[in-house]
C-alpha cells in the first residue's frame, strides 16, 4: 500500500516532485527522534511570527509532524499573490472537513520589512484566508529571509517571485513542488495523497 | 546636572554618551540585537475619529455635483434676471476647486478661497480691495442664496447666486467647514495629527520617553500659542523595543493605522533606508529622523517602486551623517595640506553601509586632487592595527580618515607611533571621542574630529527655549543628544508647517521645507533645504584636538558640504 502511493505521487508529479531535503531521503530509516533532530537541523527552529502575534518556531511549531502546503506571498503584492492565494482559498474549500483539520497552511513574506504582522492579518482577511489552521507568517527579517532561502523561495525581486507552492508531509520527509499551473483539484488530489502518506505504516 | 552642557561651551561636553551609544548601536548592527521579553508590537496612540460626518459627504456632493443626494431641486441663477438653471451646470467646485482654495484664474475671474477658515476671520477674506467682516453660518448661506457678504455689499456677478433647501445648506456649509481637510490624511479642522516611532519599551525606552516628551513639551508650547493656523498639533507614537521585531514594522503600522499628515524625528536603528523608503512608498513627509547613516543613496534599491520619479523628495534630514562627515573630514585635510602632495587613506569596519560611505569619501578626495585616495577596510570587532599601520605607512598615507570605534582608533595611533609614523589622524566625534585624549601626545594637533553639530551652534534663544522646555515640563535630560535631534525635528516640522499655511497638504508642507534657507531652529547649526537638498544642515565642525594640553581647541572650524557641485 505505501510502496503504491509512492509511486503514485511521484508518477503524477513525475518532474515536479523534487526532494528539496535530499538527506531527509532516508529519514524513515533513521529513529524517529533522529530524524527529526536532522529535519529541526535544516529546517530551523527560527523565530517566526503569525499574523494573530504568535510566536513560533519554524520547525517545531509550524512543520513538525504536519502536512503543510506553503506559500509565498507579499502584501503589497499587485500581481499573483491575491489570485494565488484565492487559489488556496478554493482548495481548502474543496477538502473535506476532516482533511482539512489535517493539513496546514502555510503563507510566509517575502517582504518582512513591509509586512508586519498586522499587515498579514489584513491580507489574510482581506482574501478570505484569516481561518484556524492557516498561518500568515512573518519575522524578523533576517529570520524570514533565511526560512524562504531554505526552502527555495527566497527572492530580491518581488515581482519575479516563485508562484511555485510548497506541498509535504513533514514527518515522512515527503516534499513537493506544485507550479502555479496545476489546478486546483489536482493540488487537492496531491494533498490528499500526501495526508494518506501518514496513515501508511 | 547635565543641563550642564547646555550652557558650557566646551565641545567635549557636546556628546551626551548615552544618546551617542544609542546611536550607534545604528552604525553597528553587530551590537543591535538587544531586547526581550515577548509581547507584539503596539502602536501606542492617541487616535482621533477621522470619520467625516455624513452631512460633510452630503455637503460634499452639493459641492462637487451641484445635485442633493435627498433630490431637493438645486438651482443657479447664472446672471441676474436669467431663468434658474439646474446648479449642476455650474456647482461650487467647479470654480472653487476641490480643496476650496480657488482657481487662480478662471475665465478672467478669480474665484476666491472658501475655506472656513478664511471665511471666518474678519479682513481675510478679500474682495479686491475690500475687506468685510467674517462670515458665519447664516451670512454664508446669504452670500450663496442672495450673493451679498455679511456687510450688505454684493459679490462679484460671476458668482452664480443658488437656491436650494435649508437642509442641503446645512450640508453644504458642513462640508465646506472641511473642505480644505480632505486632501491628505491626518489633518482636520482643528487638528494635525504627527506621527513618531521611539522605543518605548525594553533598553532604549528611557530614551525613546525622552524624545517623546521633548517633542510632546515643545507641540504643547505651539498648542498653548493657539497651533498652527488654528489647529492644534497632536502626537501619535510607534513604539517598539518590547521584543526584537523590526523597528520599521511600528512605523509601518502607524502609518497604515493611524493616518499621520507627518512623521517627525523618530529613531529607527538599522532601518534608516527603510524608514525613507516608507515616507516615499505612502508620500509622507519624513522630517528629521534621528540617525547617523542618512539613506540619501541607495534608499529604495529595494523598493519596486524605486522607477518612480522623485519619491526621495519627502525625506528631510536635520544635520549630516557619518557619510556627510567623512566627505568633511577629507575636505579638512585638504584645508591642512595641499591634496597634490599628500596621500589620504579611509579606514573603516565592514559594517552596514560604510562601504558606501567610505566610497563616497575617497570620491571627495579624488575631486580634491589628492596624489592618492585609497580605501581599506576591515572585518569589524577584528581590526589589526600593526598591519593596518604597516601598510599604510609602506603607501607613505599622509593622513587617515578612520571610521572604526573609539578604541581601534587608539589602536591605530599607538602602533603608528611605535612605527615612528604620525599621520593626520580624523575620525567623526560621534565615533572617537570618547577614547580621544588617549591617543600618544605626539600626535597632537594632527588629530581632527569632525560633528554634525556643536554647543557653539546653540543661539542664546535657542538655549532658552529649550531650557524653559526643560523647566515647564521637566521631562528627563539624560539623554541630551537625542533630545536636541527630537527637539531640532519638532521645531523644523512646525516652522514648514506654520509656512505652508492653513490650506495644508503633504505637498504644500514638502514645498515649504524646500523653501527653508537658513533657518536657525535653535541648537543645531541654519538649516536649508532645496528641491535638491535633504540634509538641512549640510557640513560638519571640525574640532582639533589639543592632546598637550588634554583639551579640544576653542576655535572651530565649519565645512559646508552644500556650496560644492554634487551636493547631497
Amino acid at each position: 500500500m505505501f510502496l503504491t502511493k509512492r509511486l503514485i505521487l511521484s508518477r503524477v508529479a513525475f518532474a515536479t516532485v523534487i526532494l528539496i531535503l535530499a538527506s531527509a531521503l532516508h529519514a524513515n530509516n533513521l529513529g524517529d527522534a533522529a530524524a527529526q533532530e536532522k529535519a529541526r537541523n535544516y529546517f530551523t527552529n527560527l523565530e517566526l511570527i503569525s499574523q494573530d502575534g504568535e510566536r513560533l518556531q519554524f520547525y517545531d511549531d509550524v512543520l513538525k509532524d504536519n502536512v503543510v502546503v506553503i506559500s509565498f506571498i507579499f502584501t503589497n503584492c499587485q500581481g499573483a499573490c491575491p489570485l494565488m492565494t484565492r487559489n488556496l482559498t478554493m482548495i481548502r474549500d474543496m477538502l473535506r472537513e476532516s482533511e482539512r483539520a489535517g493539513i496546514k497552511f502555510v503563507t510566509i513574506s517575502l517582504d518582512p520589512v513591509r509586512d508586519t504582522p498586522a499587515a498579514m492579518k489584513e491580507f489574510a482577511q482581506t482574501h478570505d484566508a484569516d481561518q484556524e489552521g492557516w498561518l500568515f507568517l512573518t519575522g524578523k527579517p533576517d529570520n524570514v529571509n533565511s526560512v524562504t532561502k531554505l526552502l527555495g523561495s527566497f527572492t530580491d525581486d518581488l515581482e519575479a517571485h516563485t508562484t511555485m507552492l510548497l506541498a509535504a508531509n513533514v514527518r515522512n520527509s515527503h516534499w513537493t513542488k506544485i507550479p502555479p499551473n496545476v489546478p486546483p483539484n489536482g493540488v487537492v488530489e496531491r494533498l490528499r495523497l500526501l495526508v494518506e502518506d501518514n496513515a501508511a505504516p | 546636572m547635565r543641563r550642564r552642557d547646555l550652557r558650557n561651551g566646551a565641545v567635549a561636553a557636546s556628546v551626551s554618551r548615552r544618546a551617542a551609544a544609542a546611536l550607534l548601536l545604528t552604525v553597528f548592527a553587530g551590537l543591535a540585537s538587544s531586547v526581550v521579553t515577548p509581547t507584539s508590537t503596539s502602536v501606542a496612540s492617541s487616535a482621533i475619529a477621522a470619520e467625516p460626518a455624513p452631512a460633510d459627504e452630503r455637503g460634499q456632493y452639493i459641492y462637487t455635483e451641484g445635485k442633493s443626494r435627498s433630490n431637493r431641486v438645486i438651482t443657479a441663477v447664472l446672471r441676474r434676471g436669467e431663468a434658474p438653471v439646474p446648479a449642476a451646470i455650474l456647482p461650487c467646485g467647479s470654480c472653487h476647486g476641490t480643496d476650496g482654495r480657488g482657481a487662480a484664474d478662471y475665465s478672467g475671474v478669480a474665484p476666491l478661497n472658501i475655506n472656513w477658515y478664511a471665511l471666518a476671520q474678519a479682513g481675510k477674506h478679500e474682495h479686491g480691495a475690500r475687506l468685510h467682516t467674517a462670515f458665519d453660518e447664516q451670512s454664508i448661506a446669504r452670500a450663496i442664496i442672495d450673493g451679498v457678504d455679511p456687510d450688505g455689499n454684493a459679490l462679484d456677478s460671476t458668482m452664480p447666486r443658488y437656491n436650494m433647501s435649508d437642509e442641503d445648506m446645512a450640508d453644504l456649509i458642513a462640508y465646506l467647514k472641511a473642505v480644505d481637510s480632505q486632501a491628505d490624511p491626518g489633518i482636520g479642522p482643528t487638528s494635525i495629527r504627527i506621527g513618531t516611532v521611539l522605543p518605548m519599551e525594553g533598553q532604549l525606552a528611557g530614551m525613546g520617553e525622552a524624545m517623546r516628551d521633548t517633542i510632546e513639551a515643545y507641540f504643547s508650547t505651539v498648542n498653548a500659542a493657539g497651533g498652527v493656523h488654528g489647529r492644534r498639533l497632536e502626537l501619535v507614537i510607534g513604539s517598539w523595543g518590547a521584543n526584537d521585531d523590526p523597528p520599521i514594522w511600528p512605523a509601518r503600522d502607524l502609518v497604515d493605522k493611524e493616518l499621520p499628515f507627518a512623521l517627525v524625528s523618530g529613531y529607527v536603528p538599522n532601518y534608516d533606508a527603510e524608514f525613507a523608503a516608507l515616507s516615499a512608498e505612502k508620500s509622507i513627509p519624513l522630517i528629521g529622523p534621528y540617525t547617523a547613516l542618512l539613506p540619501l543613496d541607495g534608499a529604495d534599491d529595494n523598493d519596486e517602486d524605486s522607477d518612480e520619479a522623485g519619491n526621495k523628495r519627502f525625506s528631510f534630514y536635520a544635520v549630516s551623517g557619518l557619510a556627510e562627515e567623512a566627505q568633511v573630514l577629507v575636505e579638512a585635510v585638504a584645508a591642512e595640506m595641499v591634496p597634490g602632495q599628500t596621500r589620504v587613506a579611509v579606514v573603516y569596519p565592514q559594517v552596514q553601509s560604510f562601504d558606501a560611505l567610505a566610497e563616497s569619501a575617497r570620491d571627495r578626495a579624488a575631486e580634491l586632487g589628492f596624489r592618492s585616495a585609497t580605501v581599506s577596510a576591515y572585518w569589524y570587532g577584528q581590526f589589526d592595527s600593526a598591519a593596518t599601520v604597516a601598510q599604510l605607512r609602506d603607501e607613505q598615507v599622509d593622513a587617515v580618515v578612520f571610521l572604526g570605534s573609539a578604541e581601534e582608533l587608539l589602536q591605530l595611533g599607538r602602533a603608528a607611533e611605535r612605527a615612528g609614523w604620525l599621520p593626520y589622524l580624523l575620525s567623526p566625534g560621534l565615533l572617537a571621542e570618547s577614547q580621544v585624549f588617549d591617543l600618544p601626545k605626539s600626535f597632537s594637533g594632527r588629530v581632527l574630529l569632525s560633528y554634525a553639530s556643536l554647543p557653539t551652534d546653540y543661539t542664546p534663544e535657542g538655549s532658552a527655549e529649550f531650557e524653559k522646555l526643560h523647566d515647564d515640563f521637566s521631562f528627563e535630560y539624560r539623554y541630551s543628544m537625542a533630545q536636541i535631534a527630537a527637539y531640532t525635528s519638532a521645531k523644523i516640522a512646525v516652522e514648514g508647517l506654520e509656512r505652508a499655511g492653513r490650506s495644508l497638504s503633504r505637498e504644500e508642507l514638502v514645498q515649504a521645507l524646500e523653501g527653508l534657507q537658513d533657518y536657525h531652529p535653535g541648537l543645531v547649526p541654519p538649516i536649508s533645504f532645496g528641491p535638491d537638498r535633504r540634509i538641512g544642515a549640510l557640513g560638519a565642525h571640525i574640532v582639533r584636538v589639543d592632546l598637550a594640553a588634554g583639551r579640544f581647541d576653542e576655535s572651530t572650524q565649519w565645512i559646508d558640504l552644500g556650496t560644492a557641485s554634487d551636493a547631497n
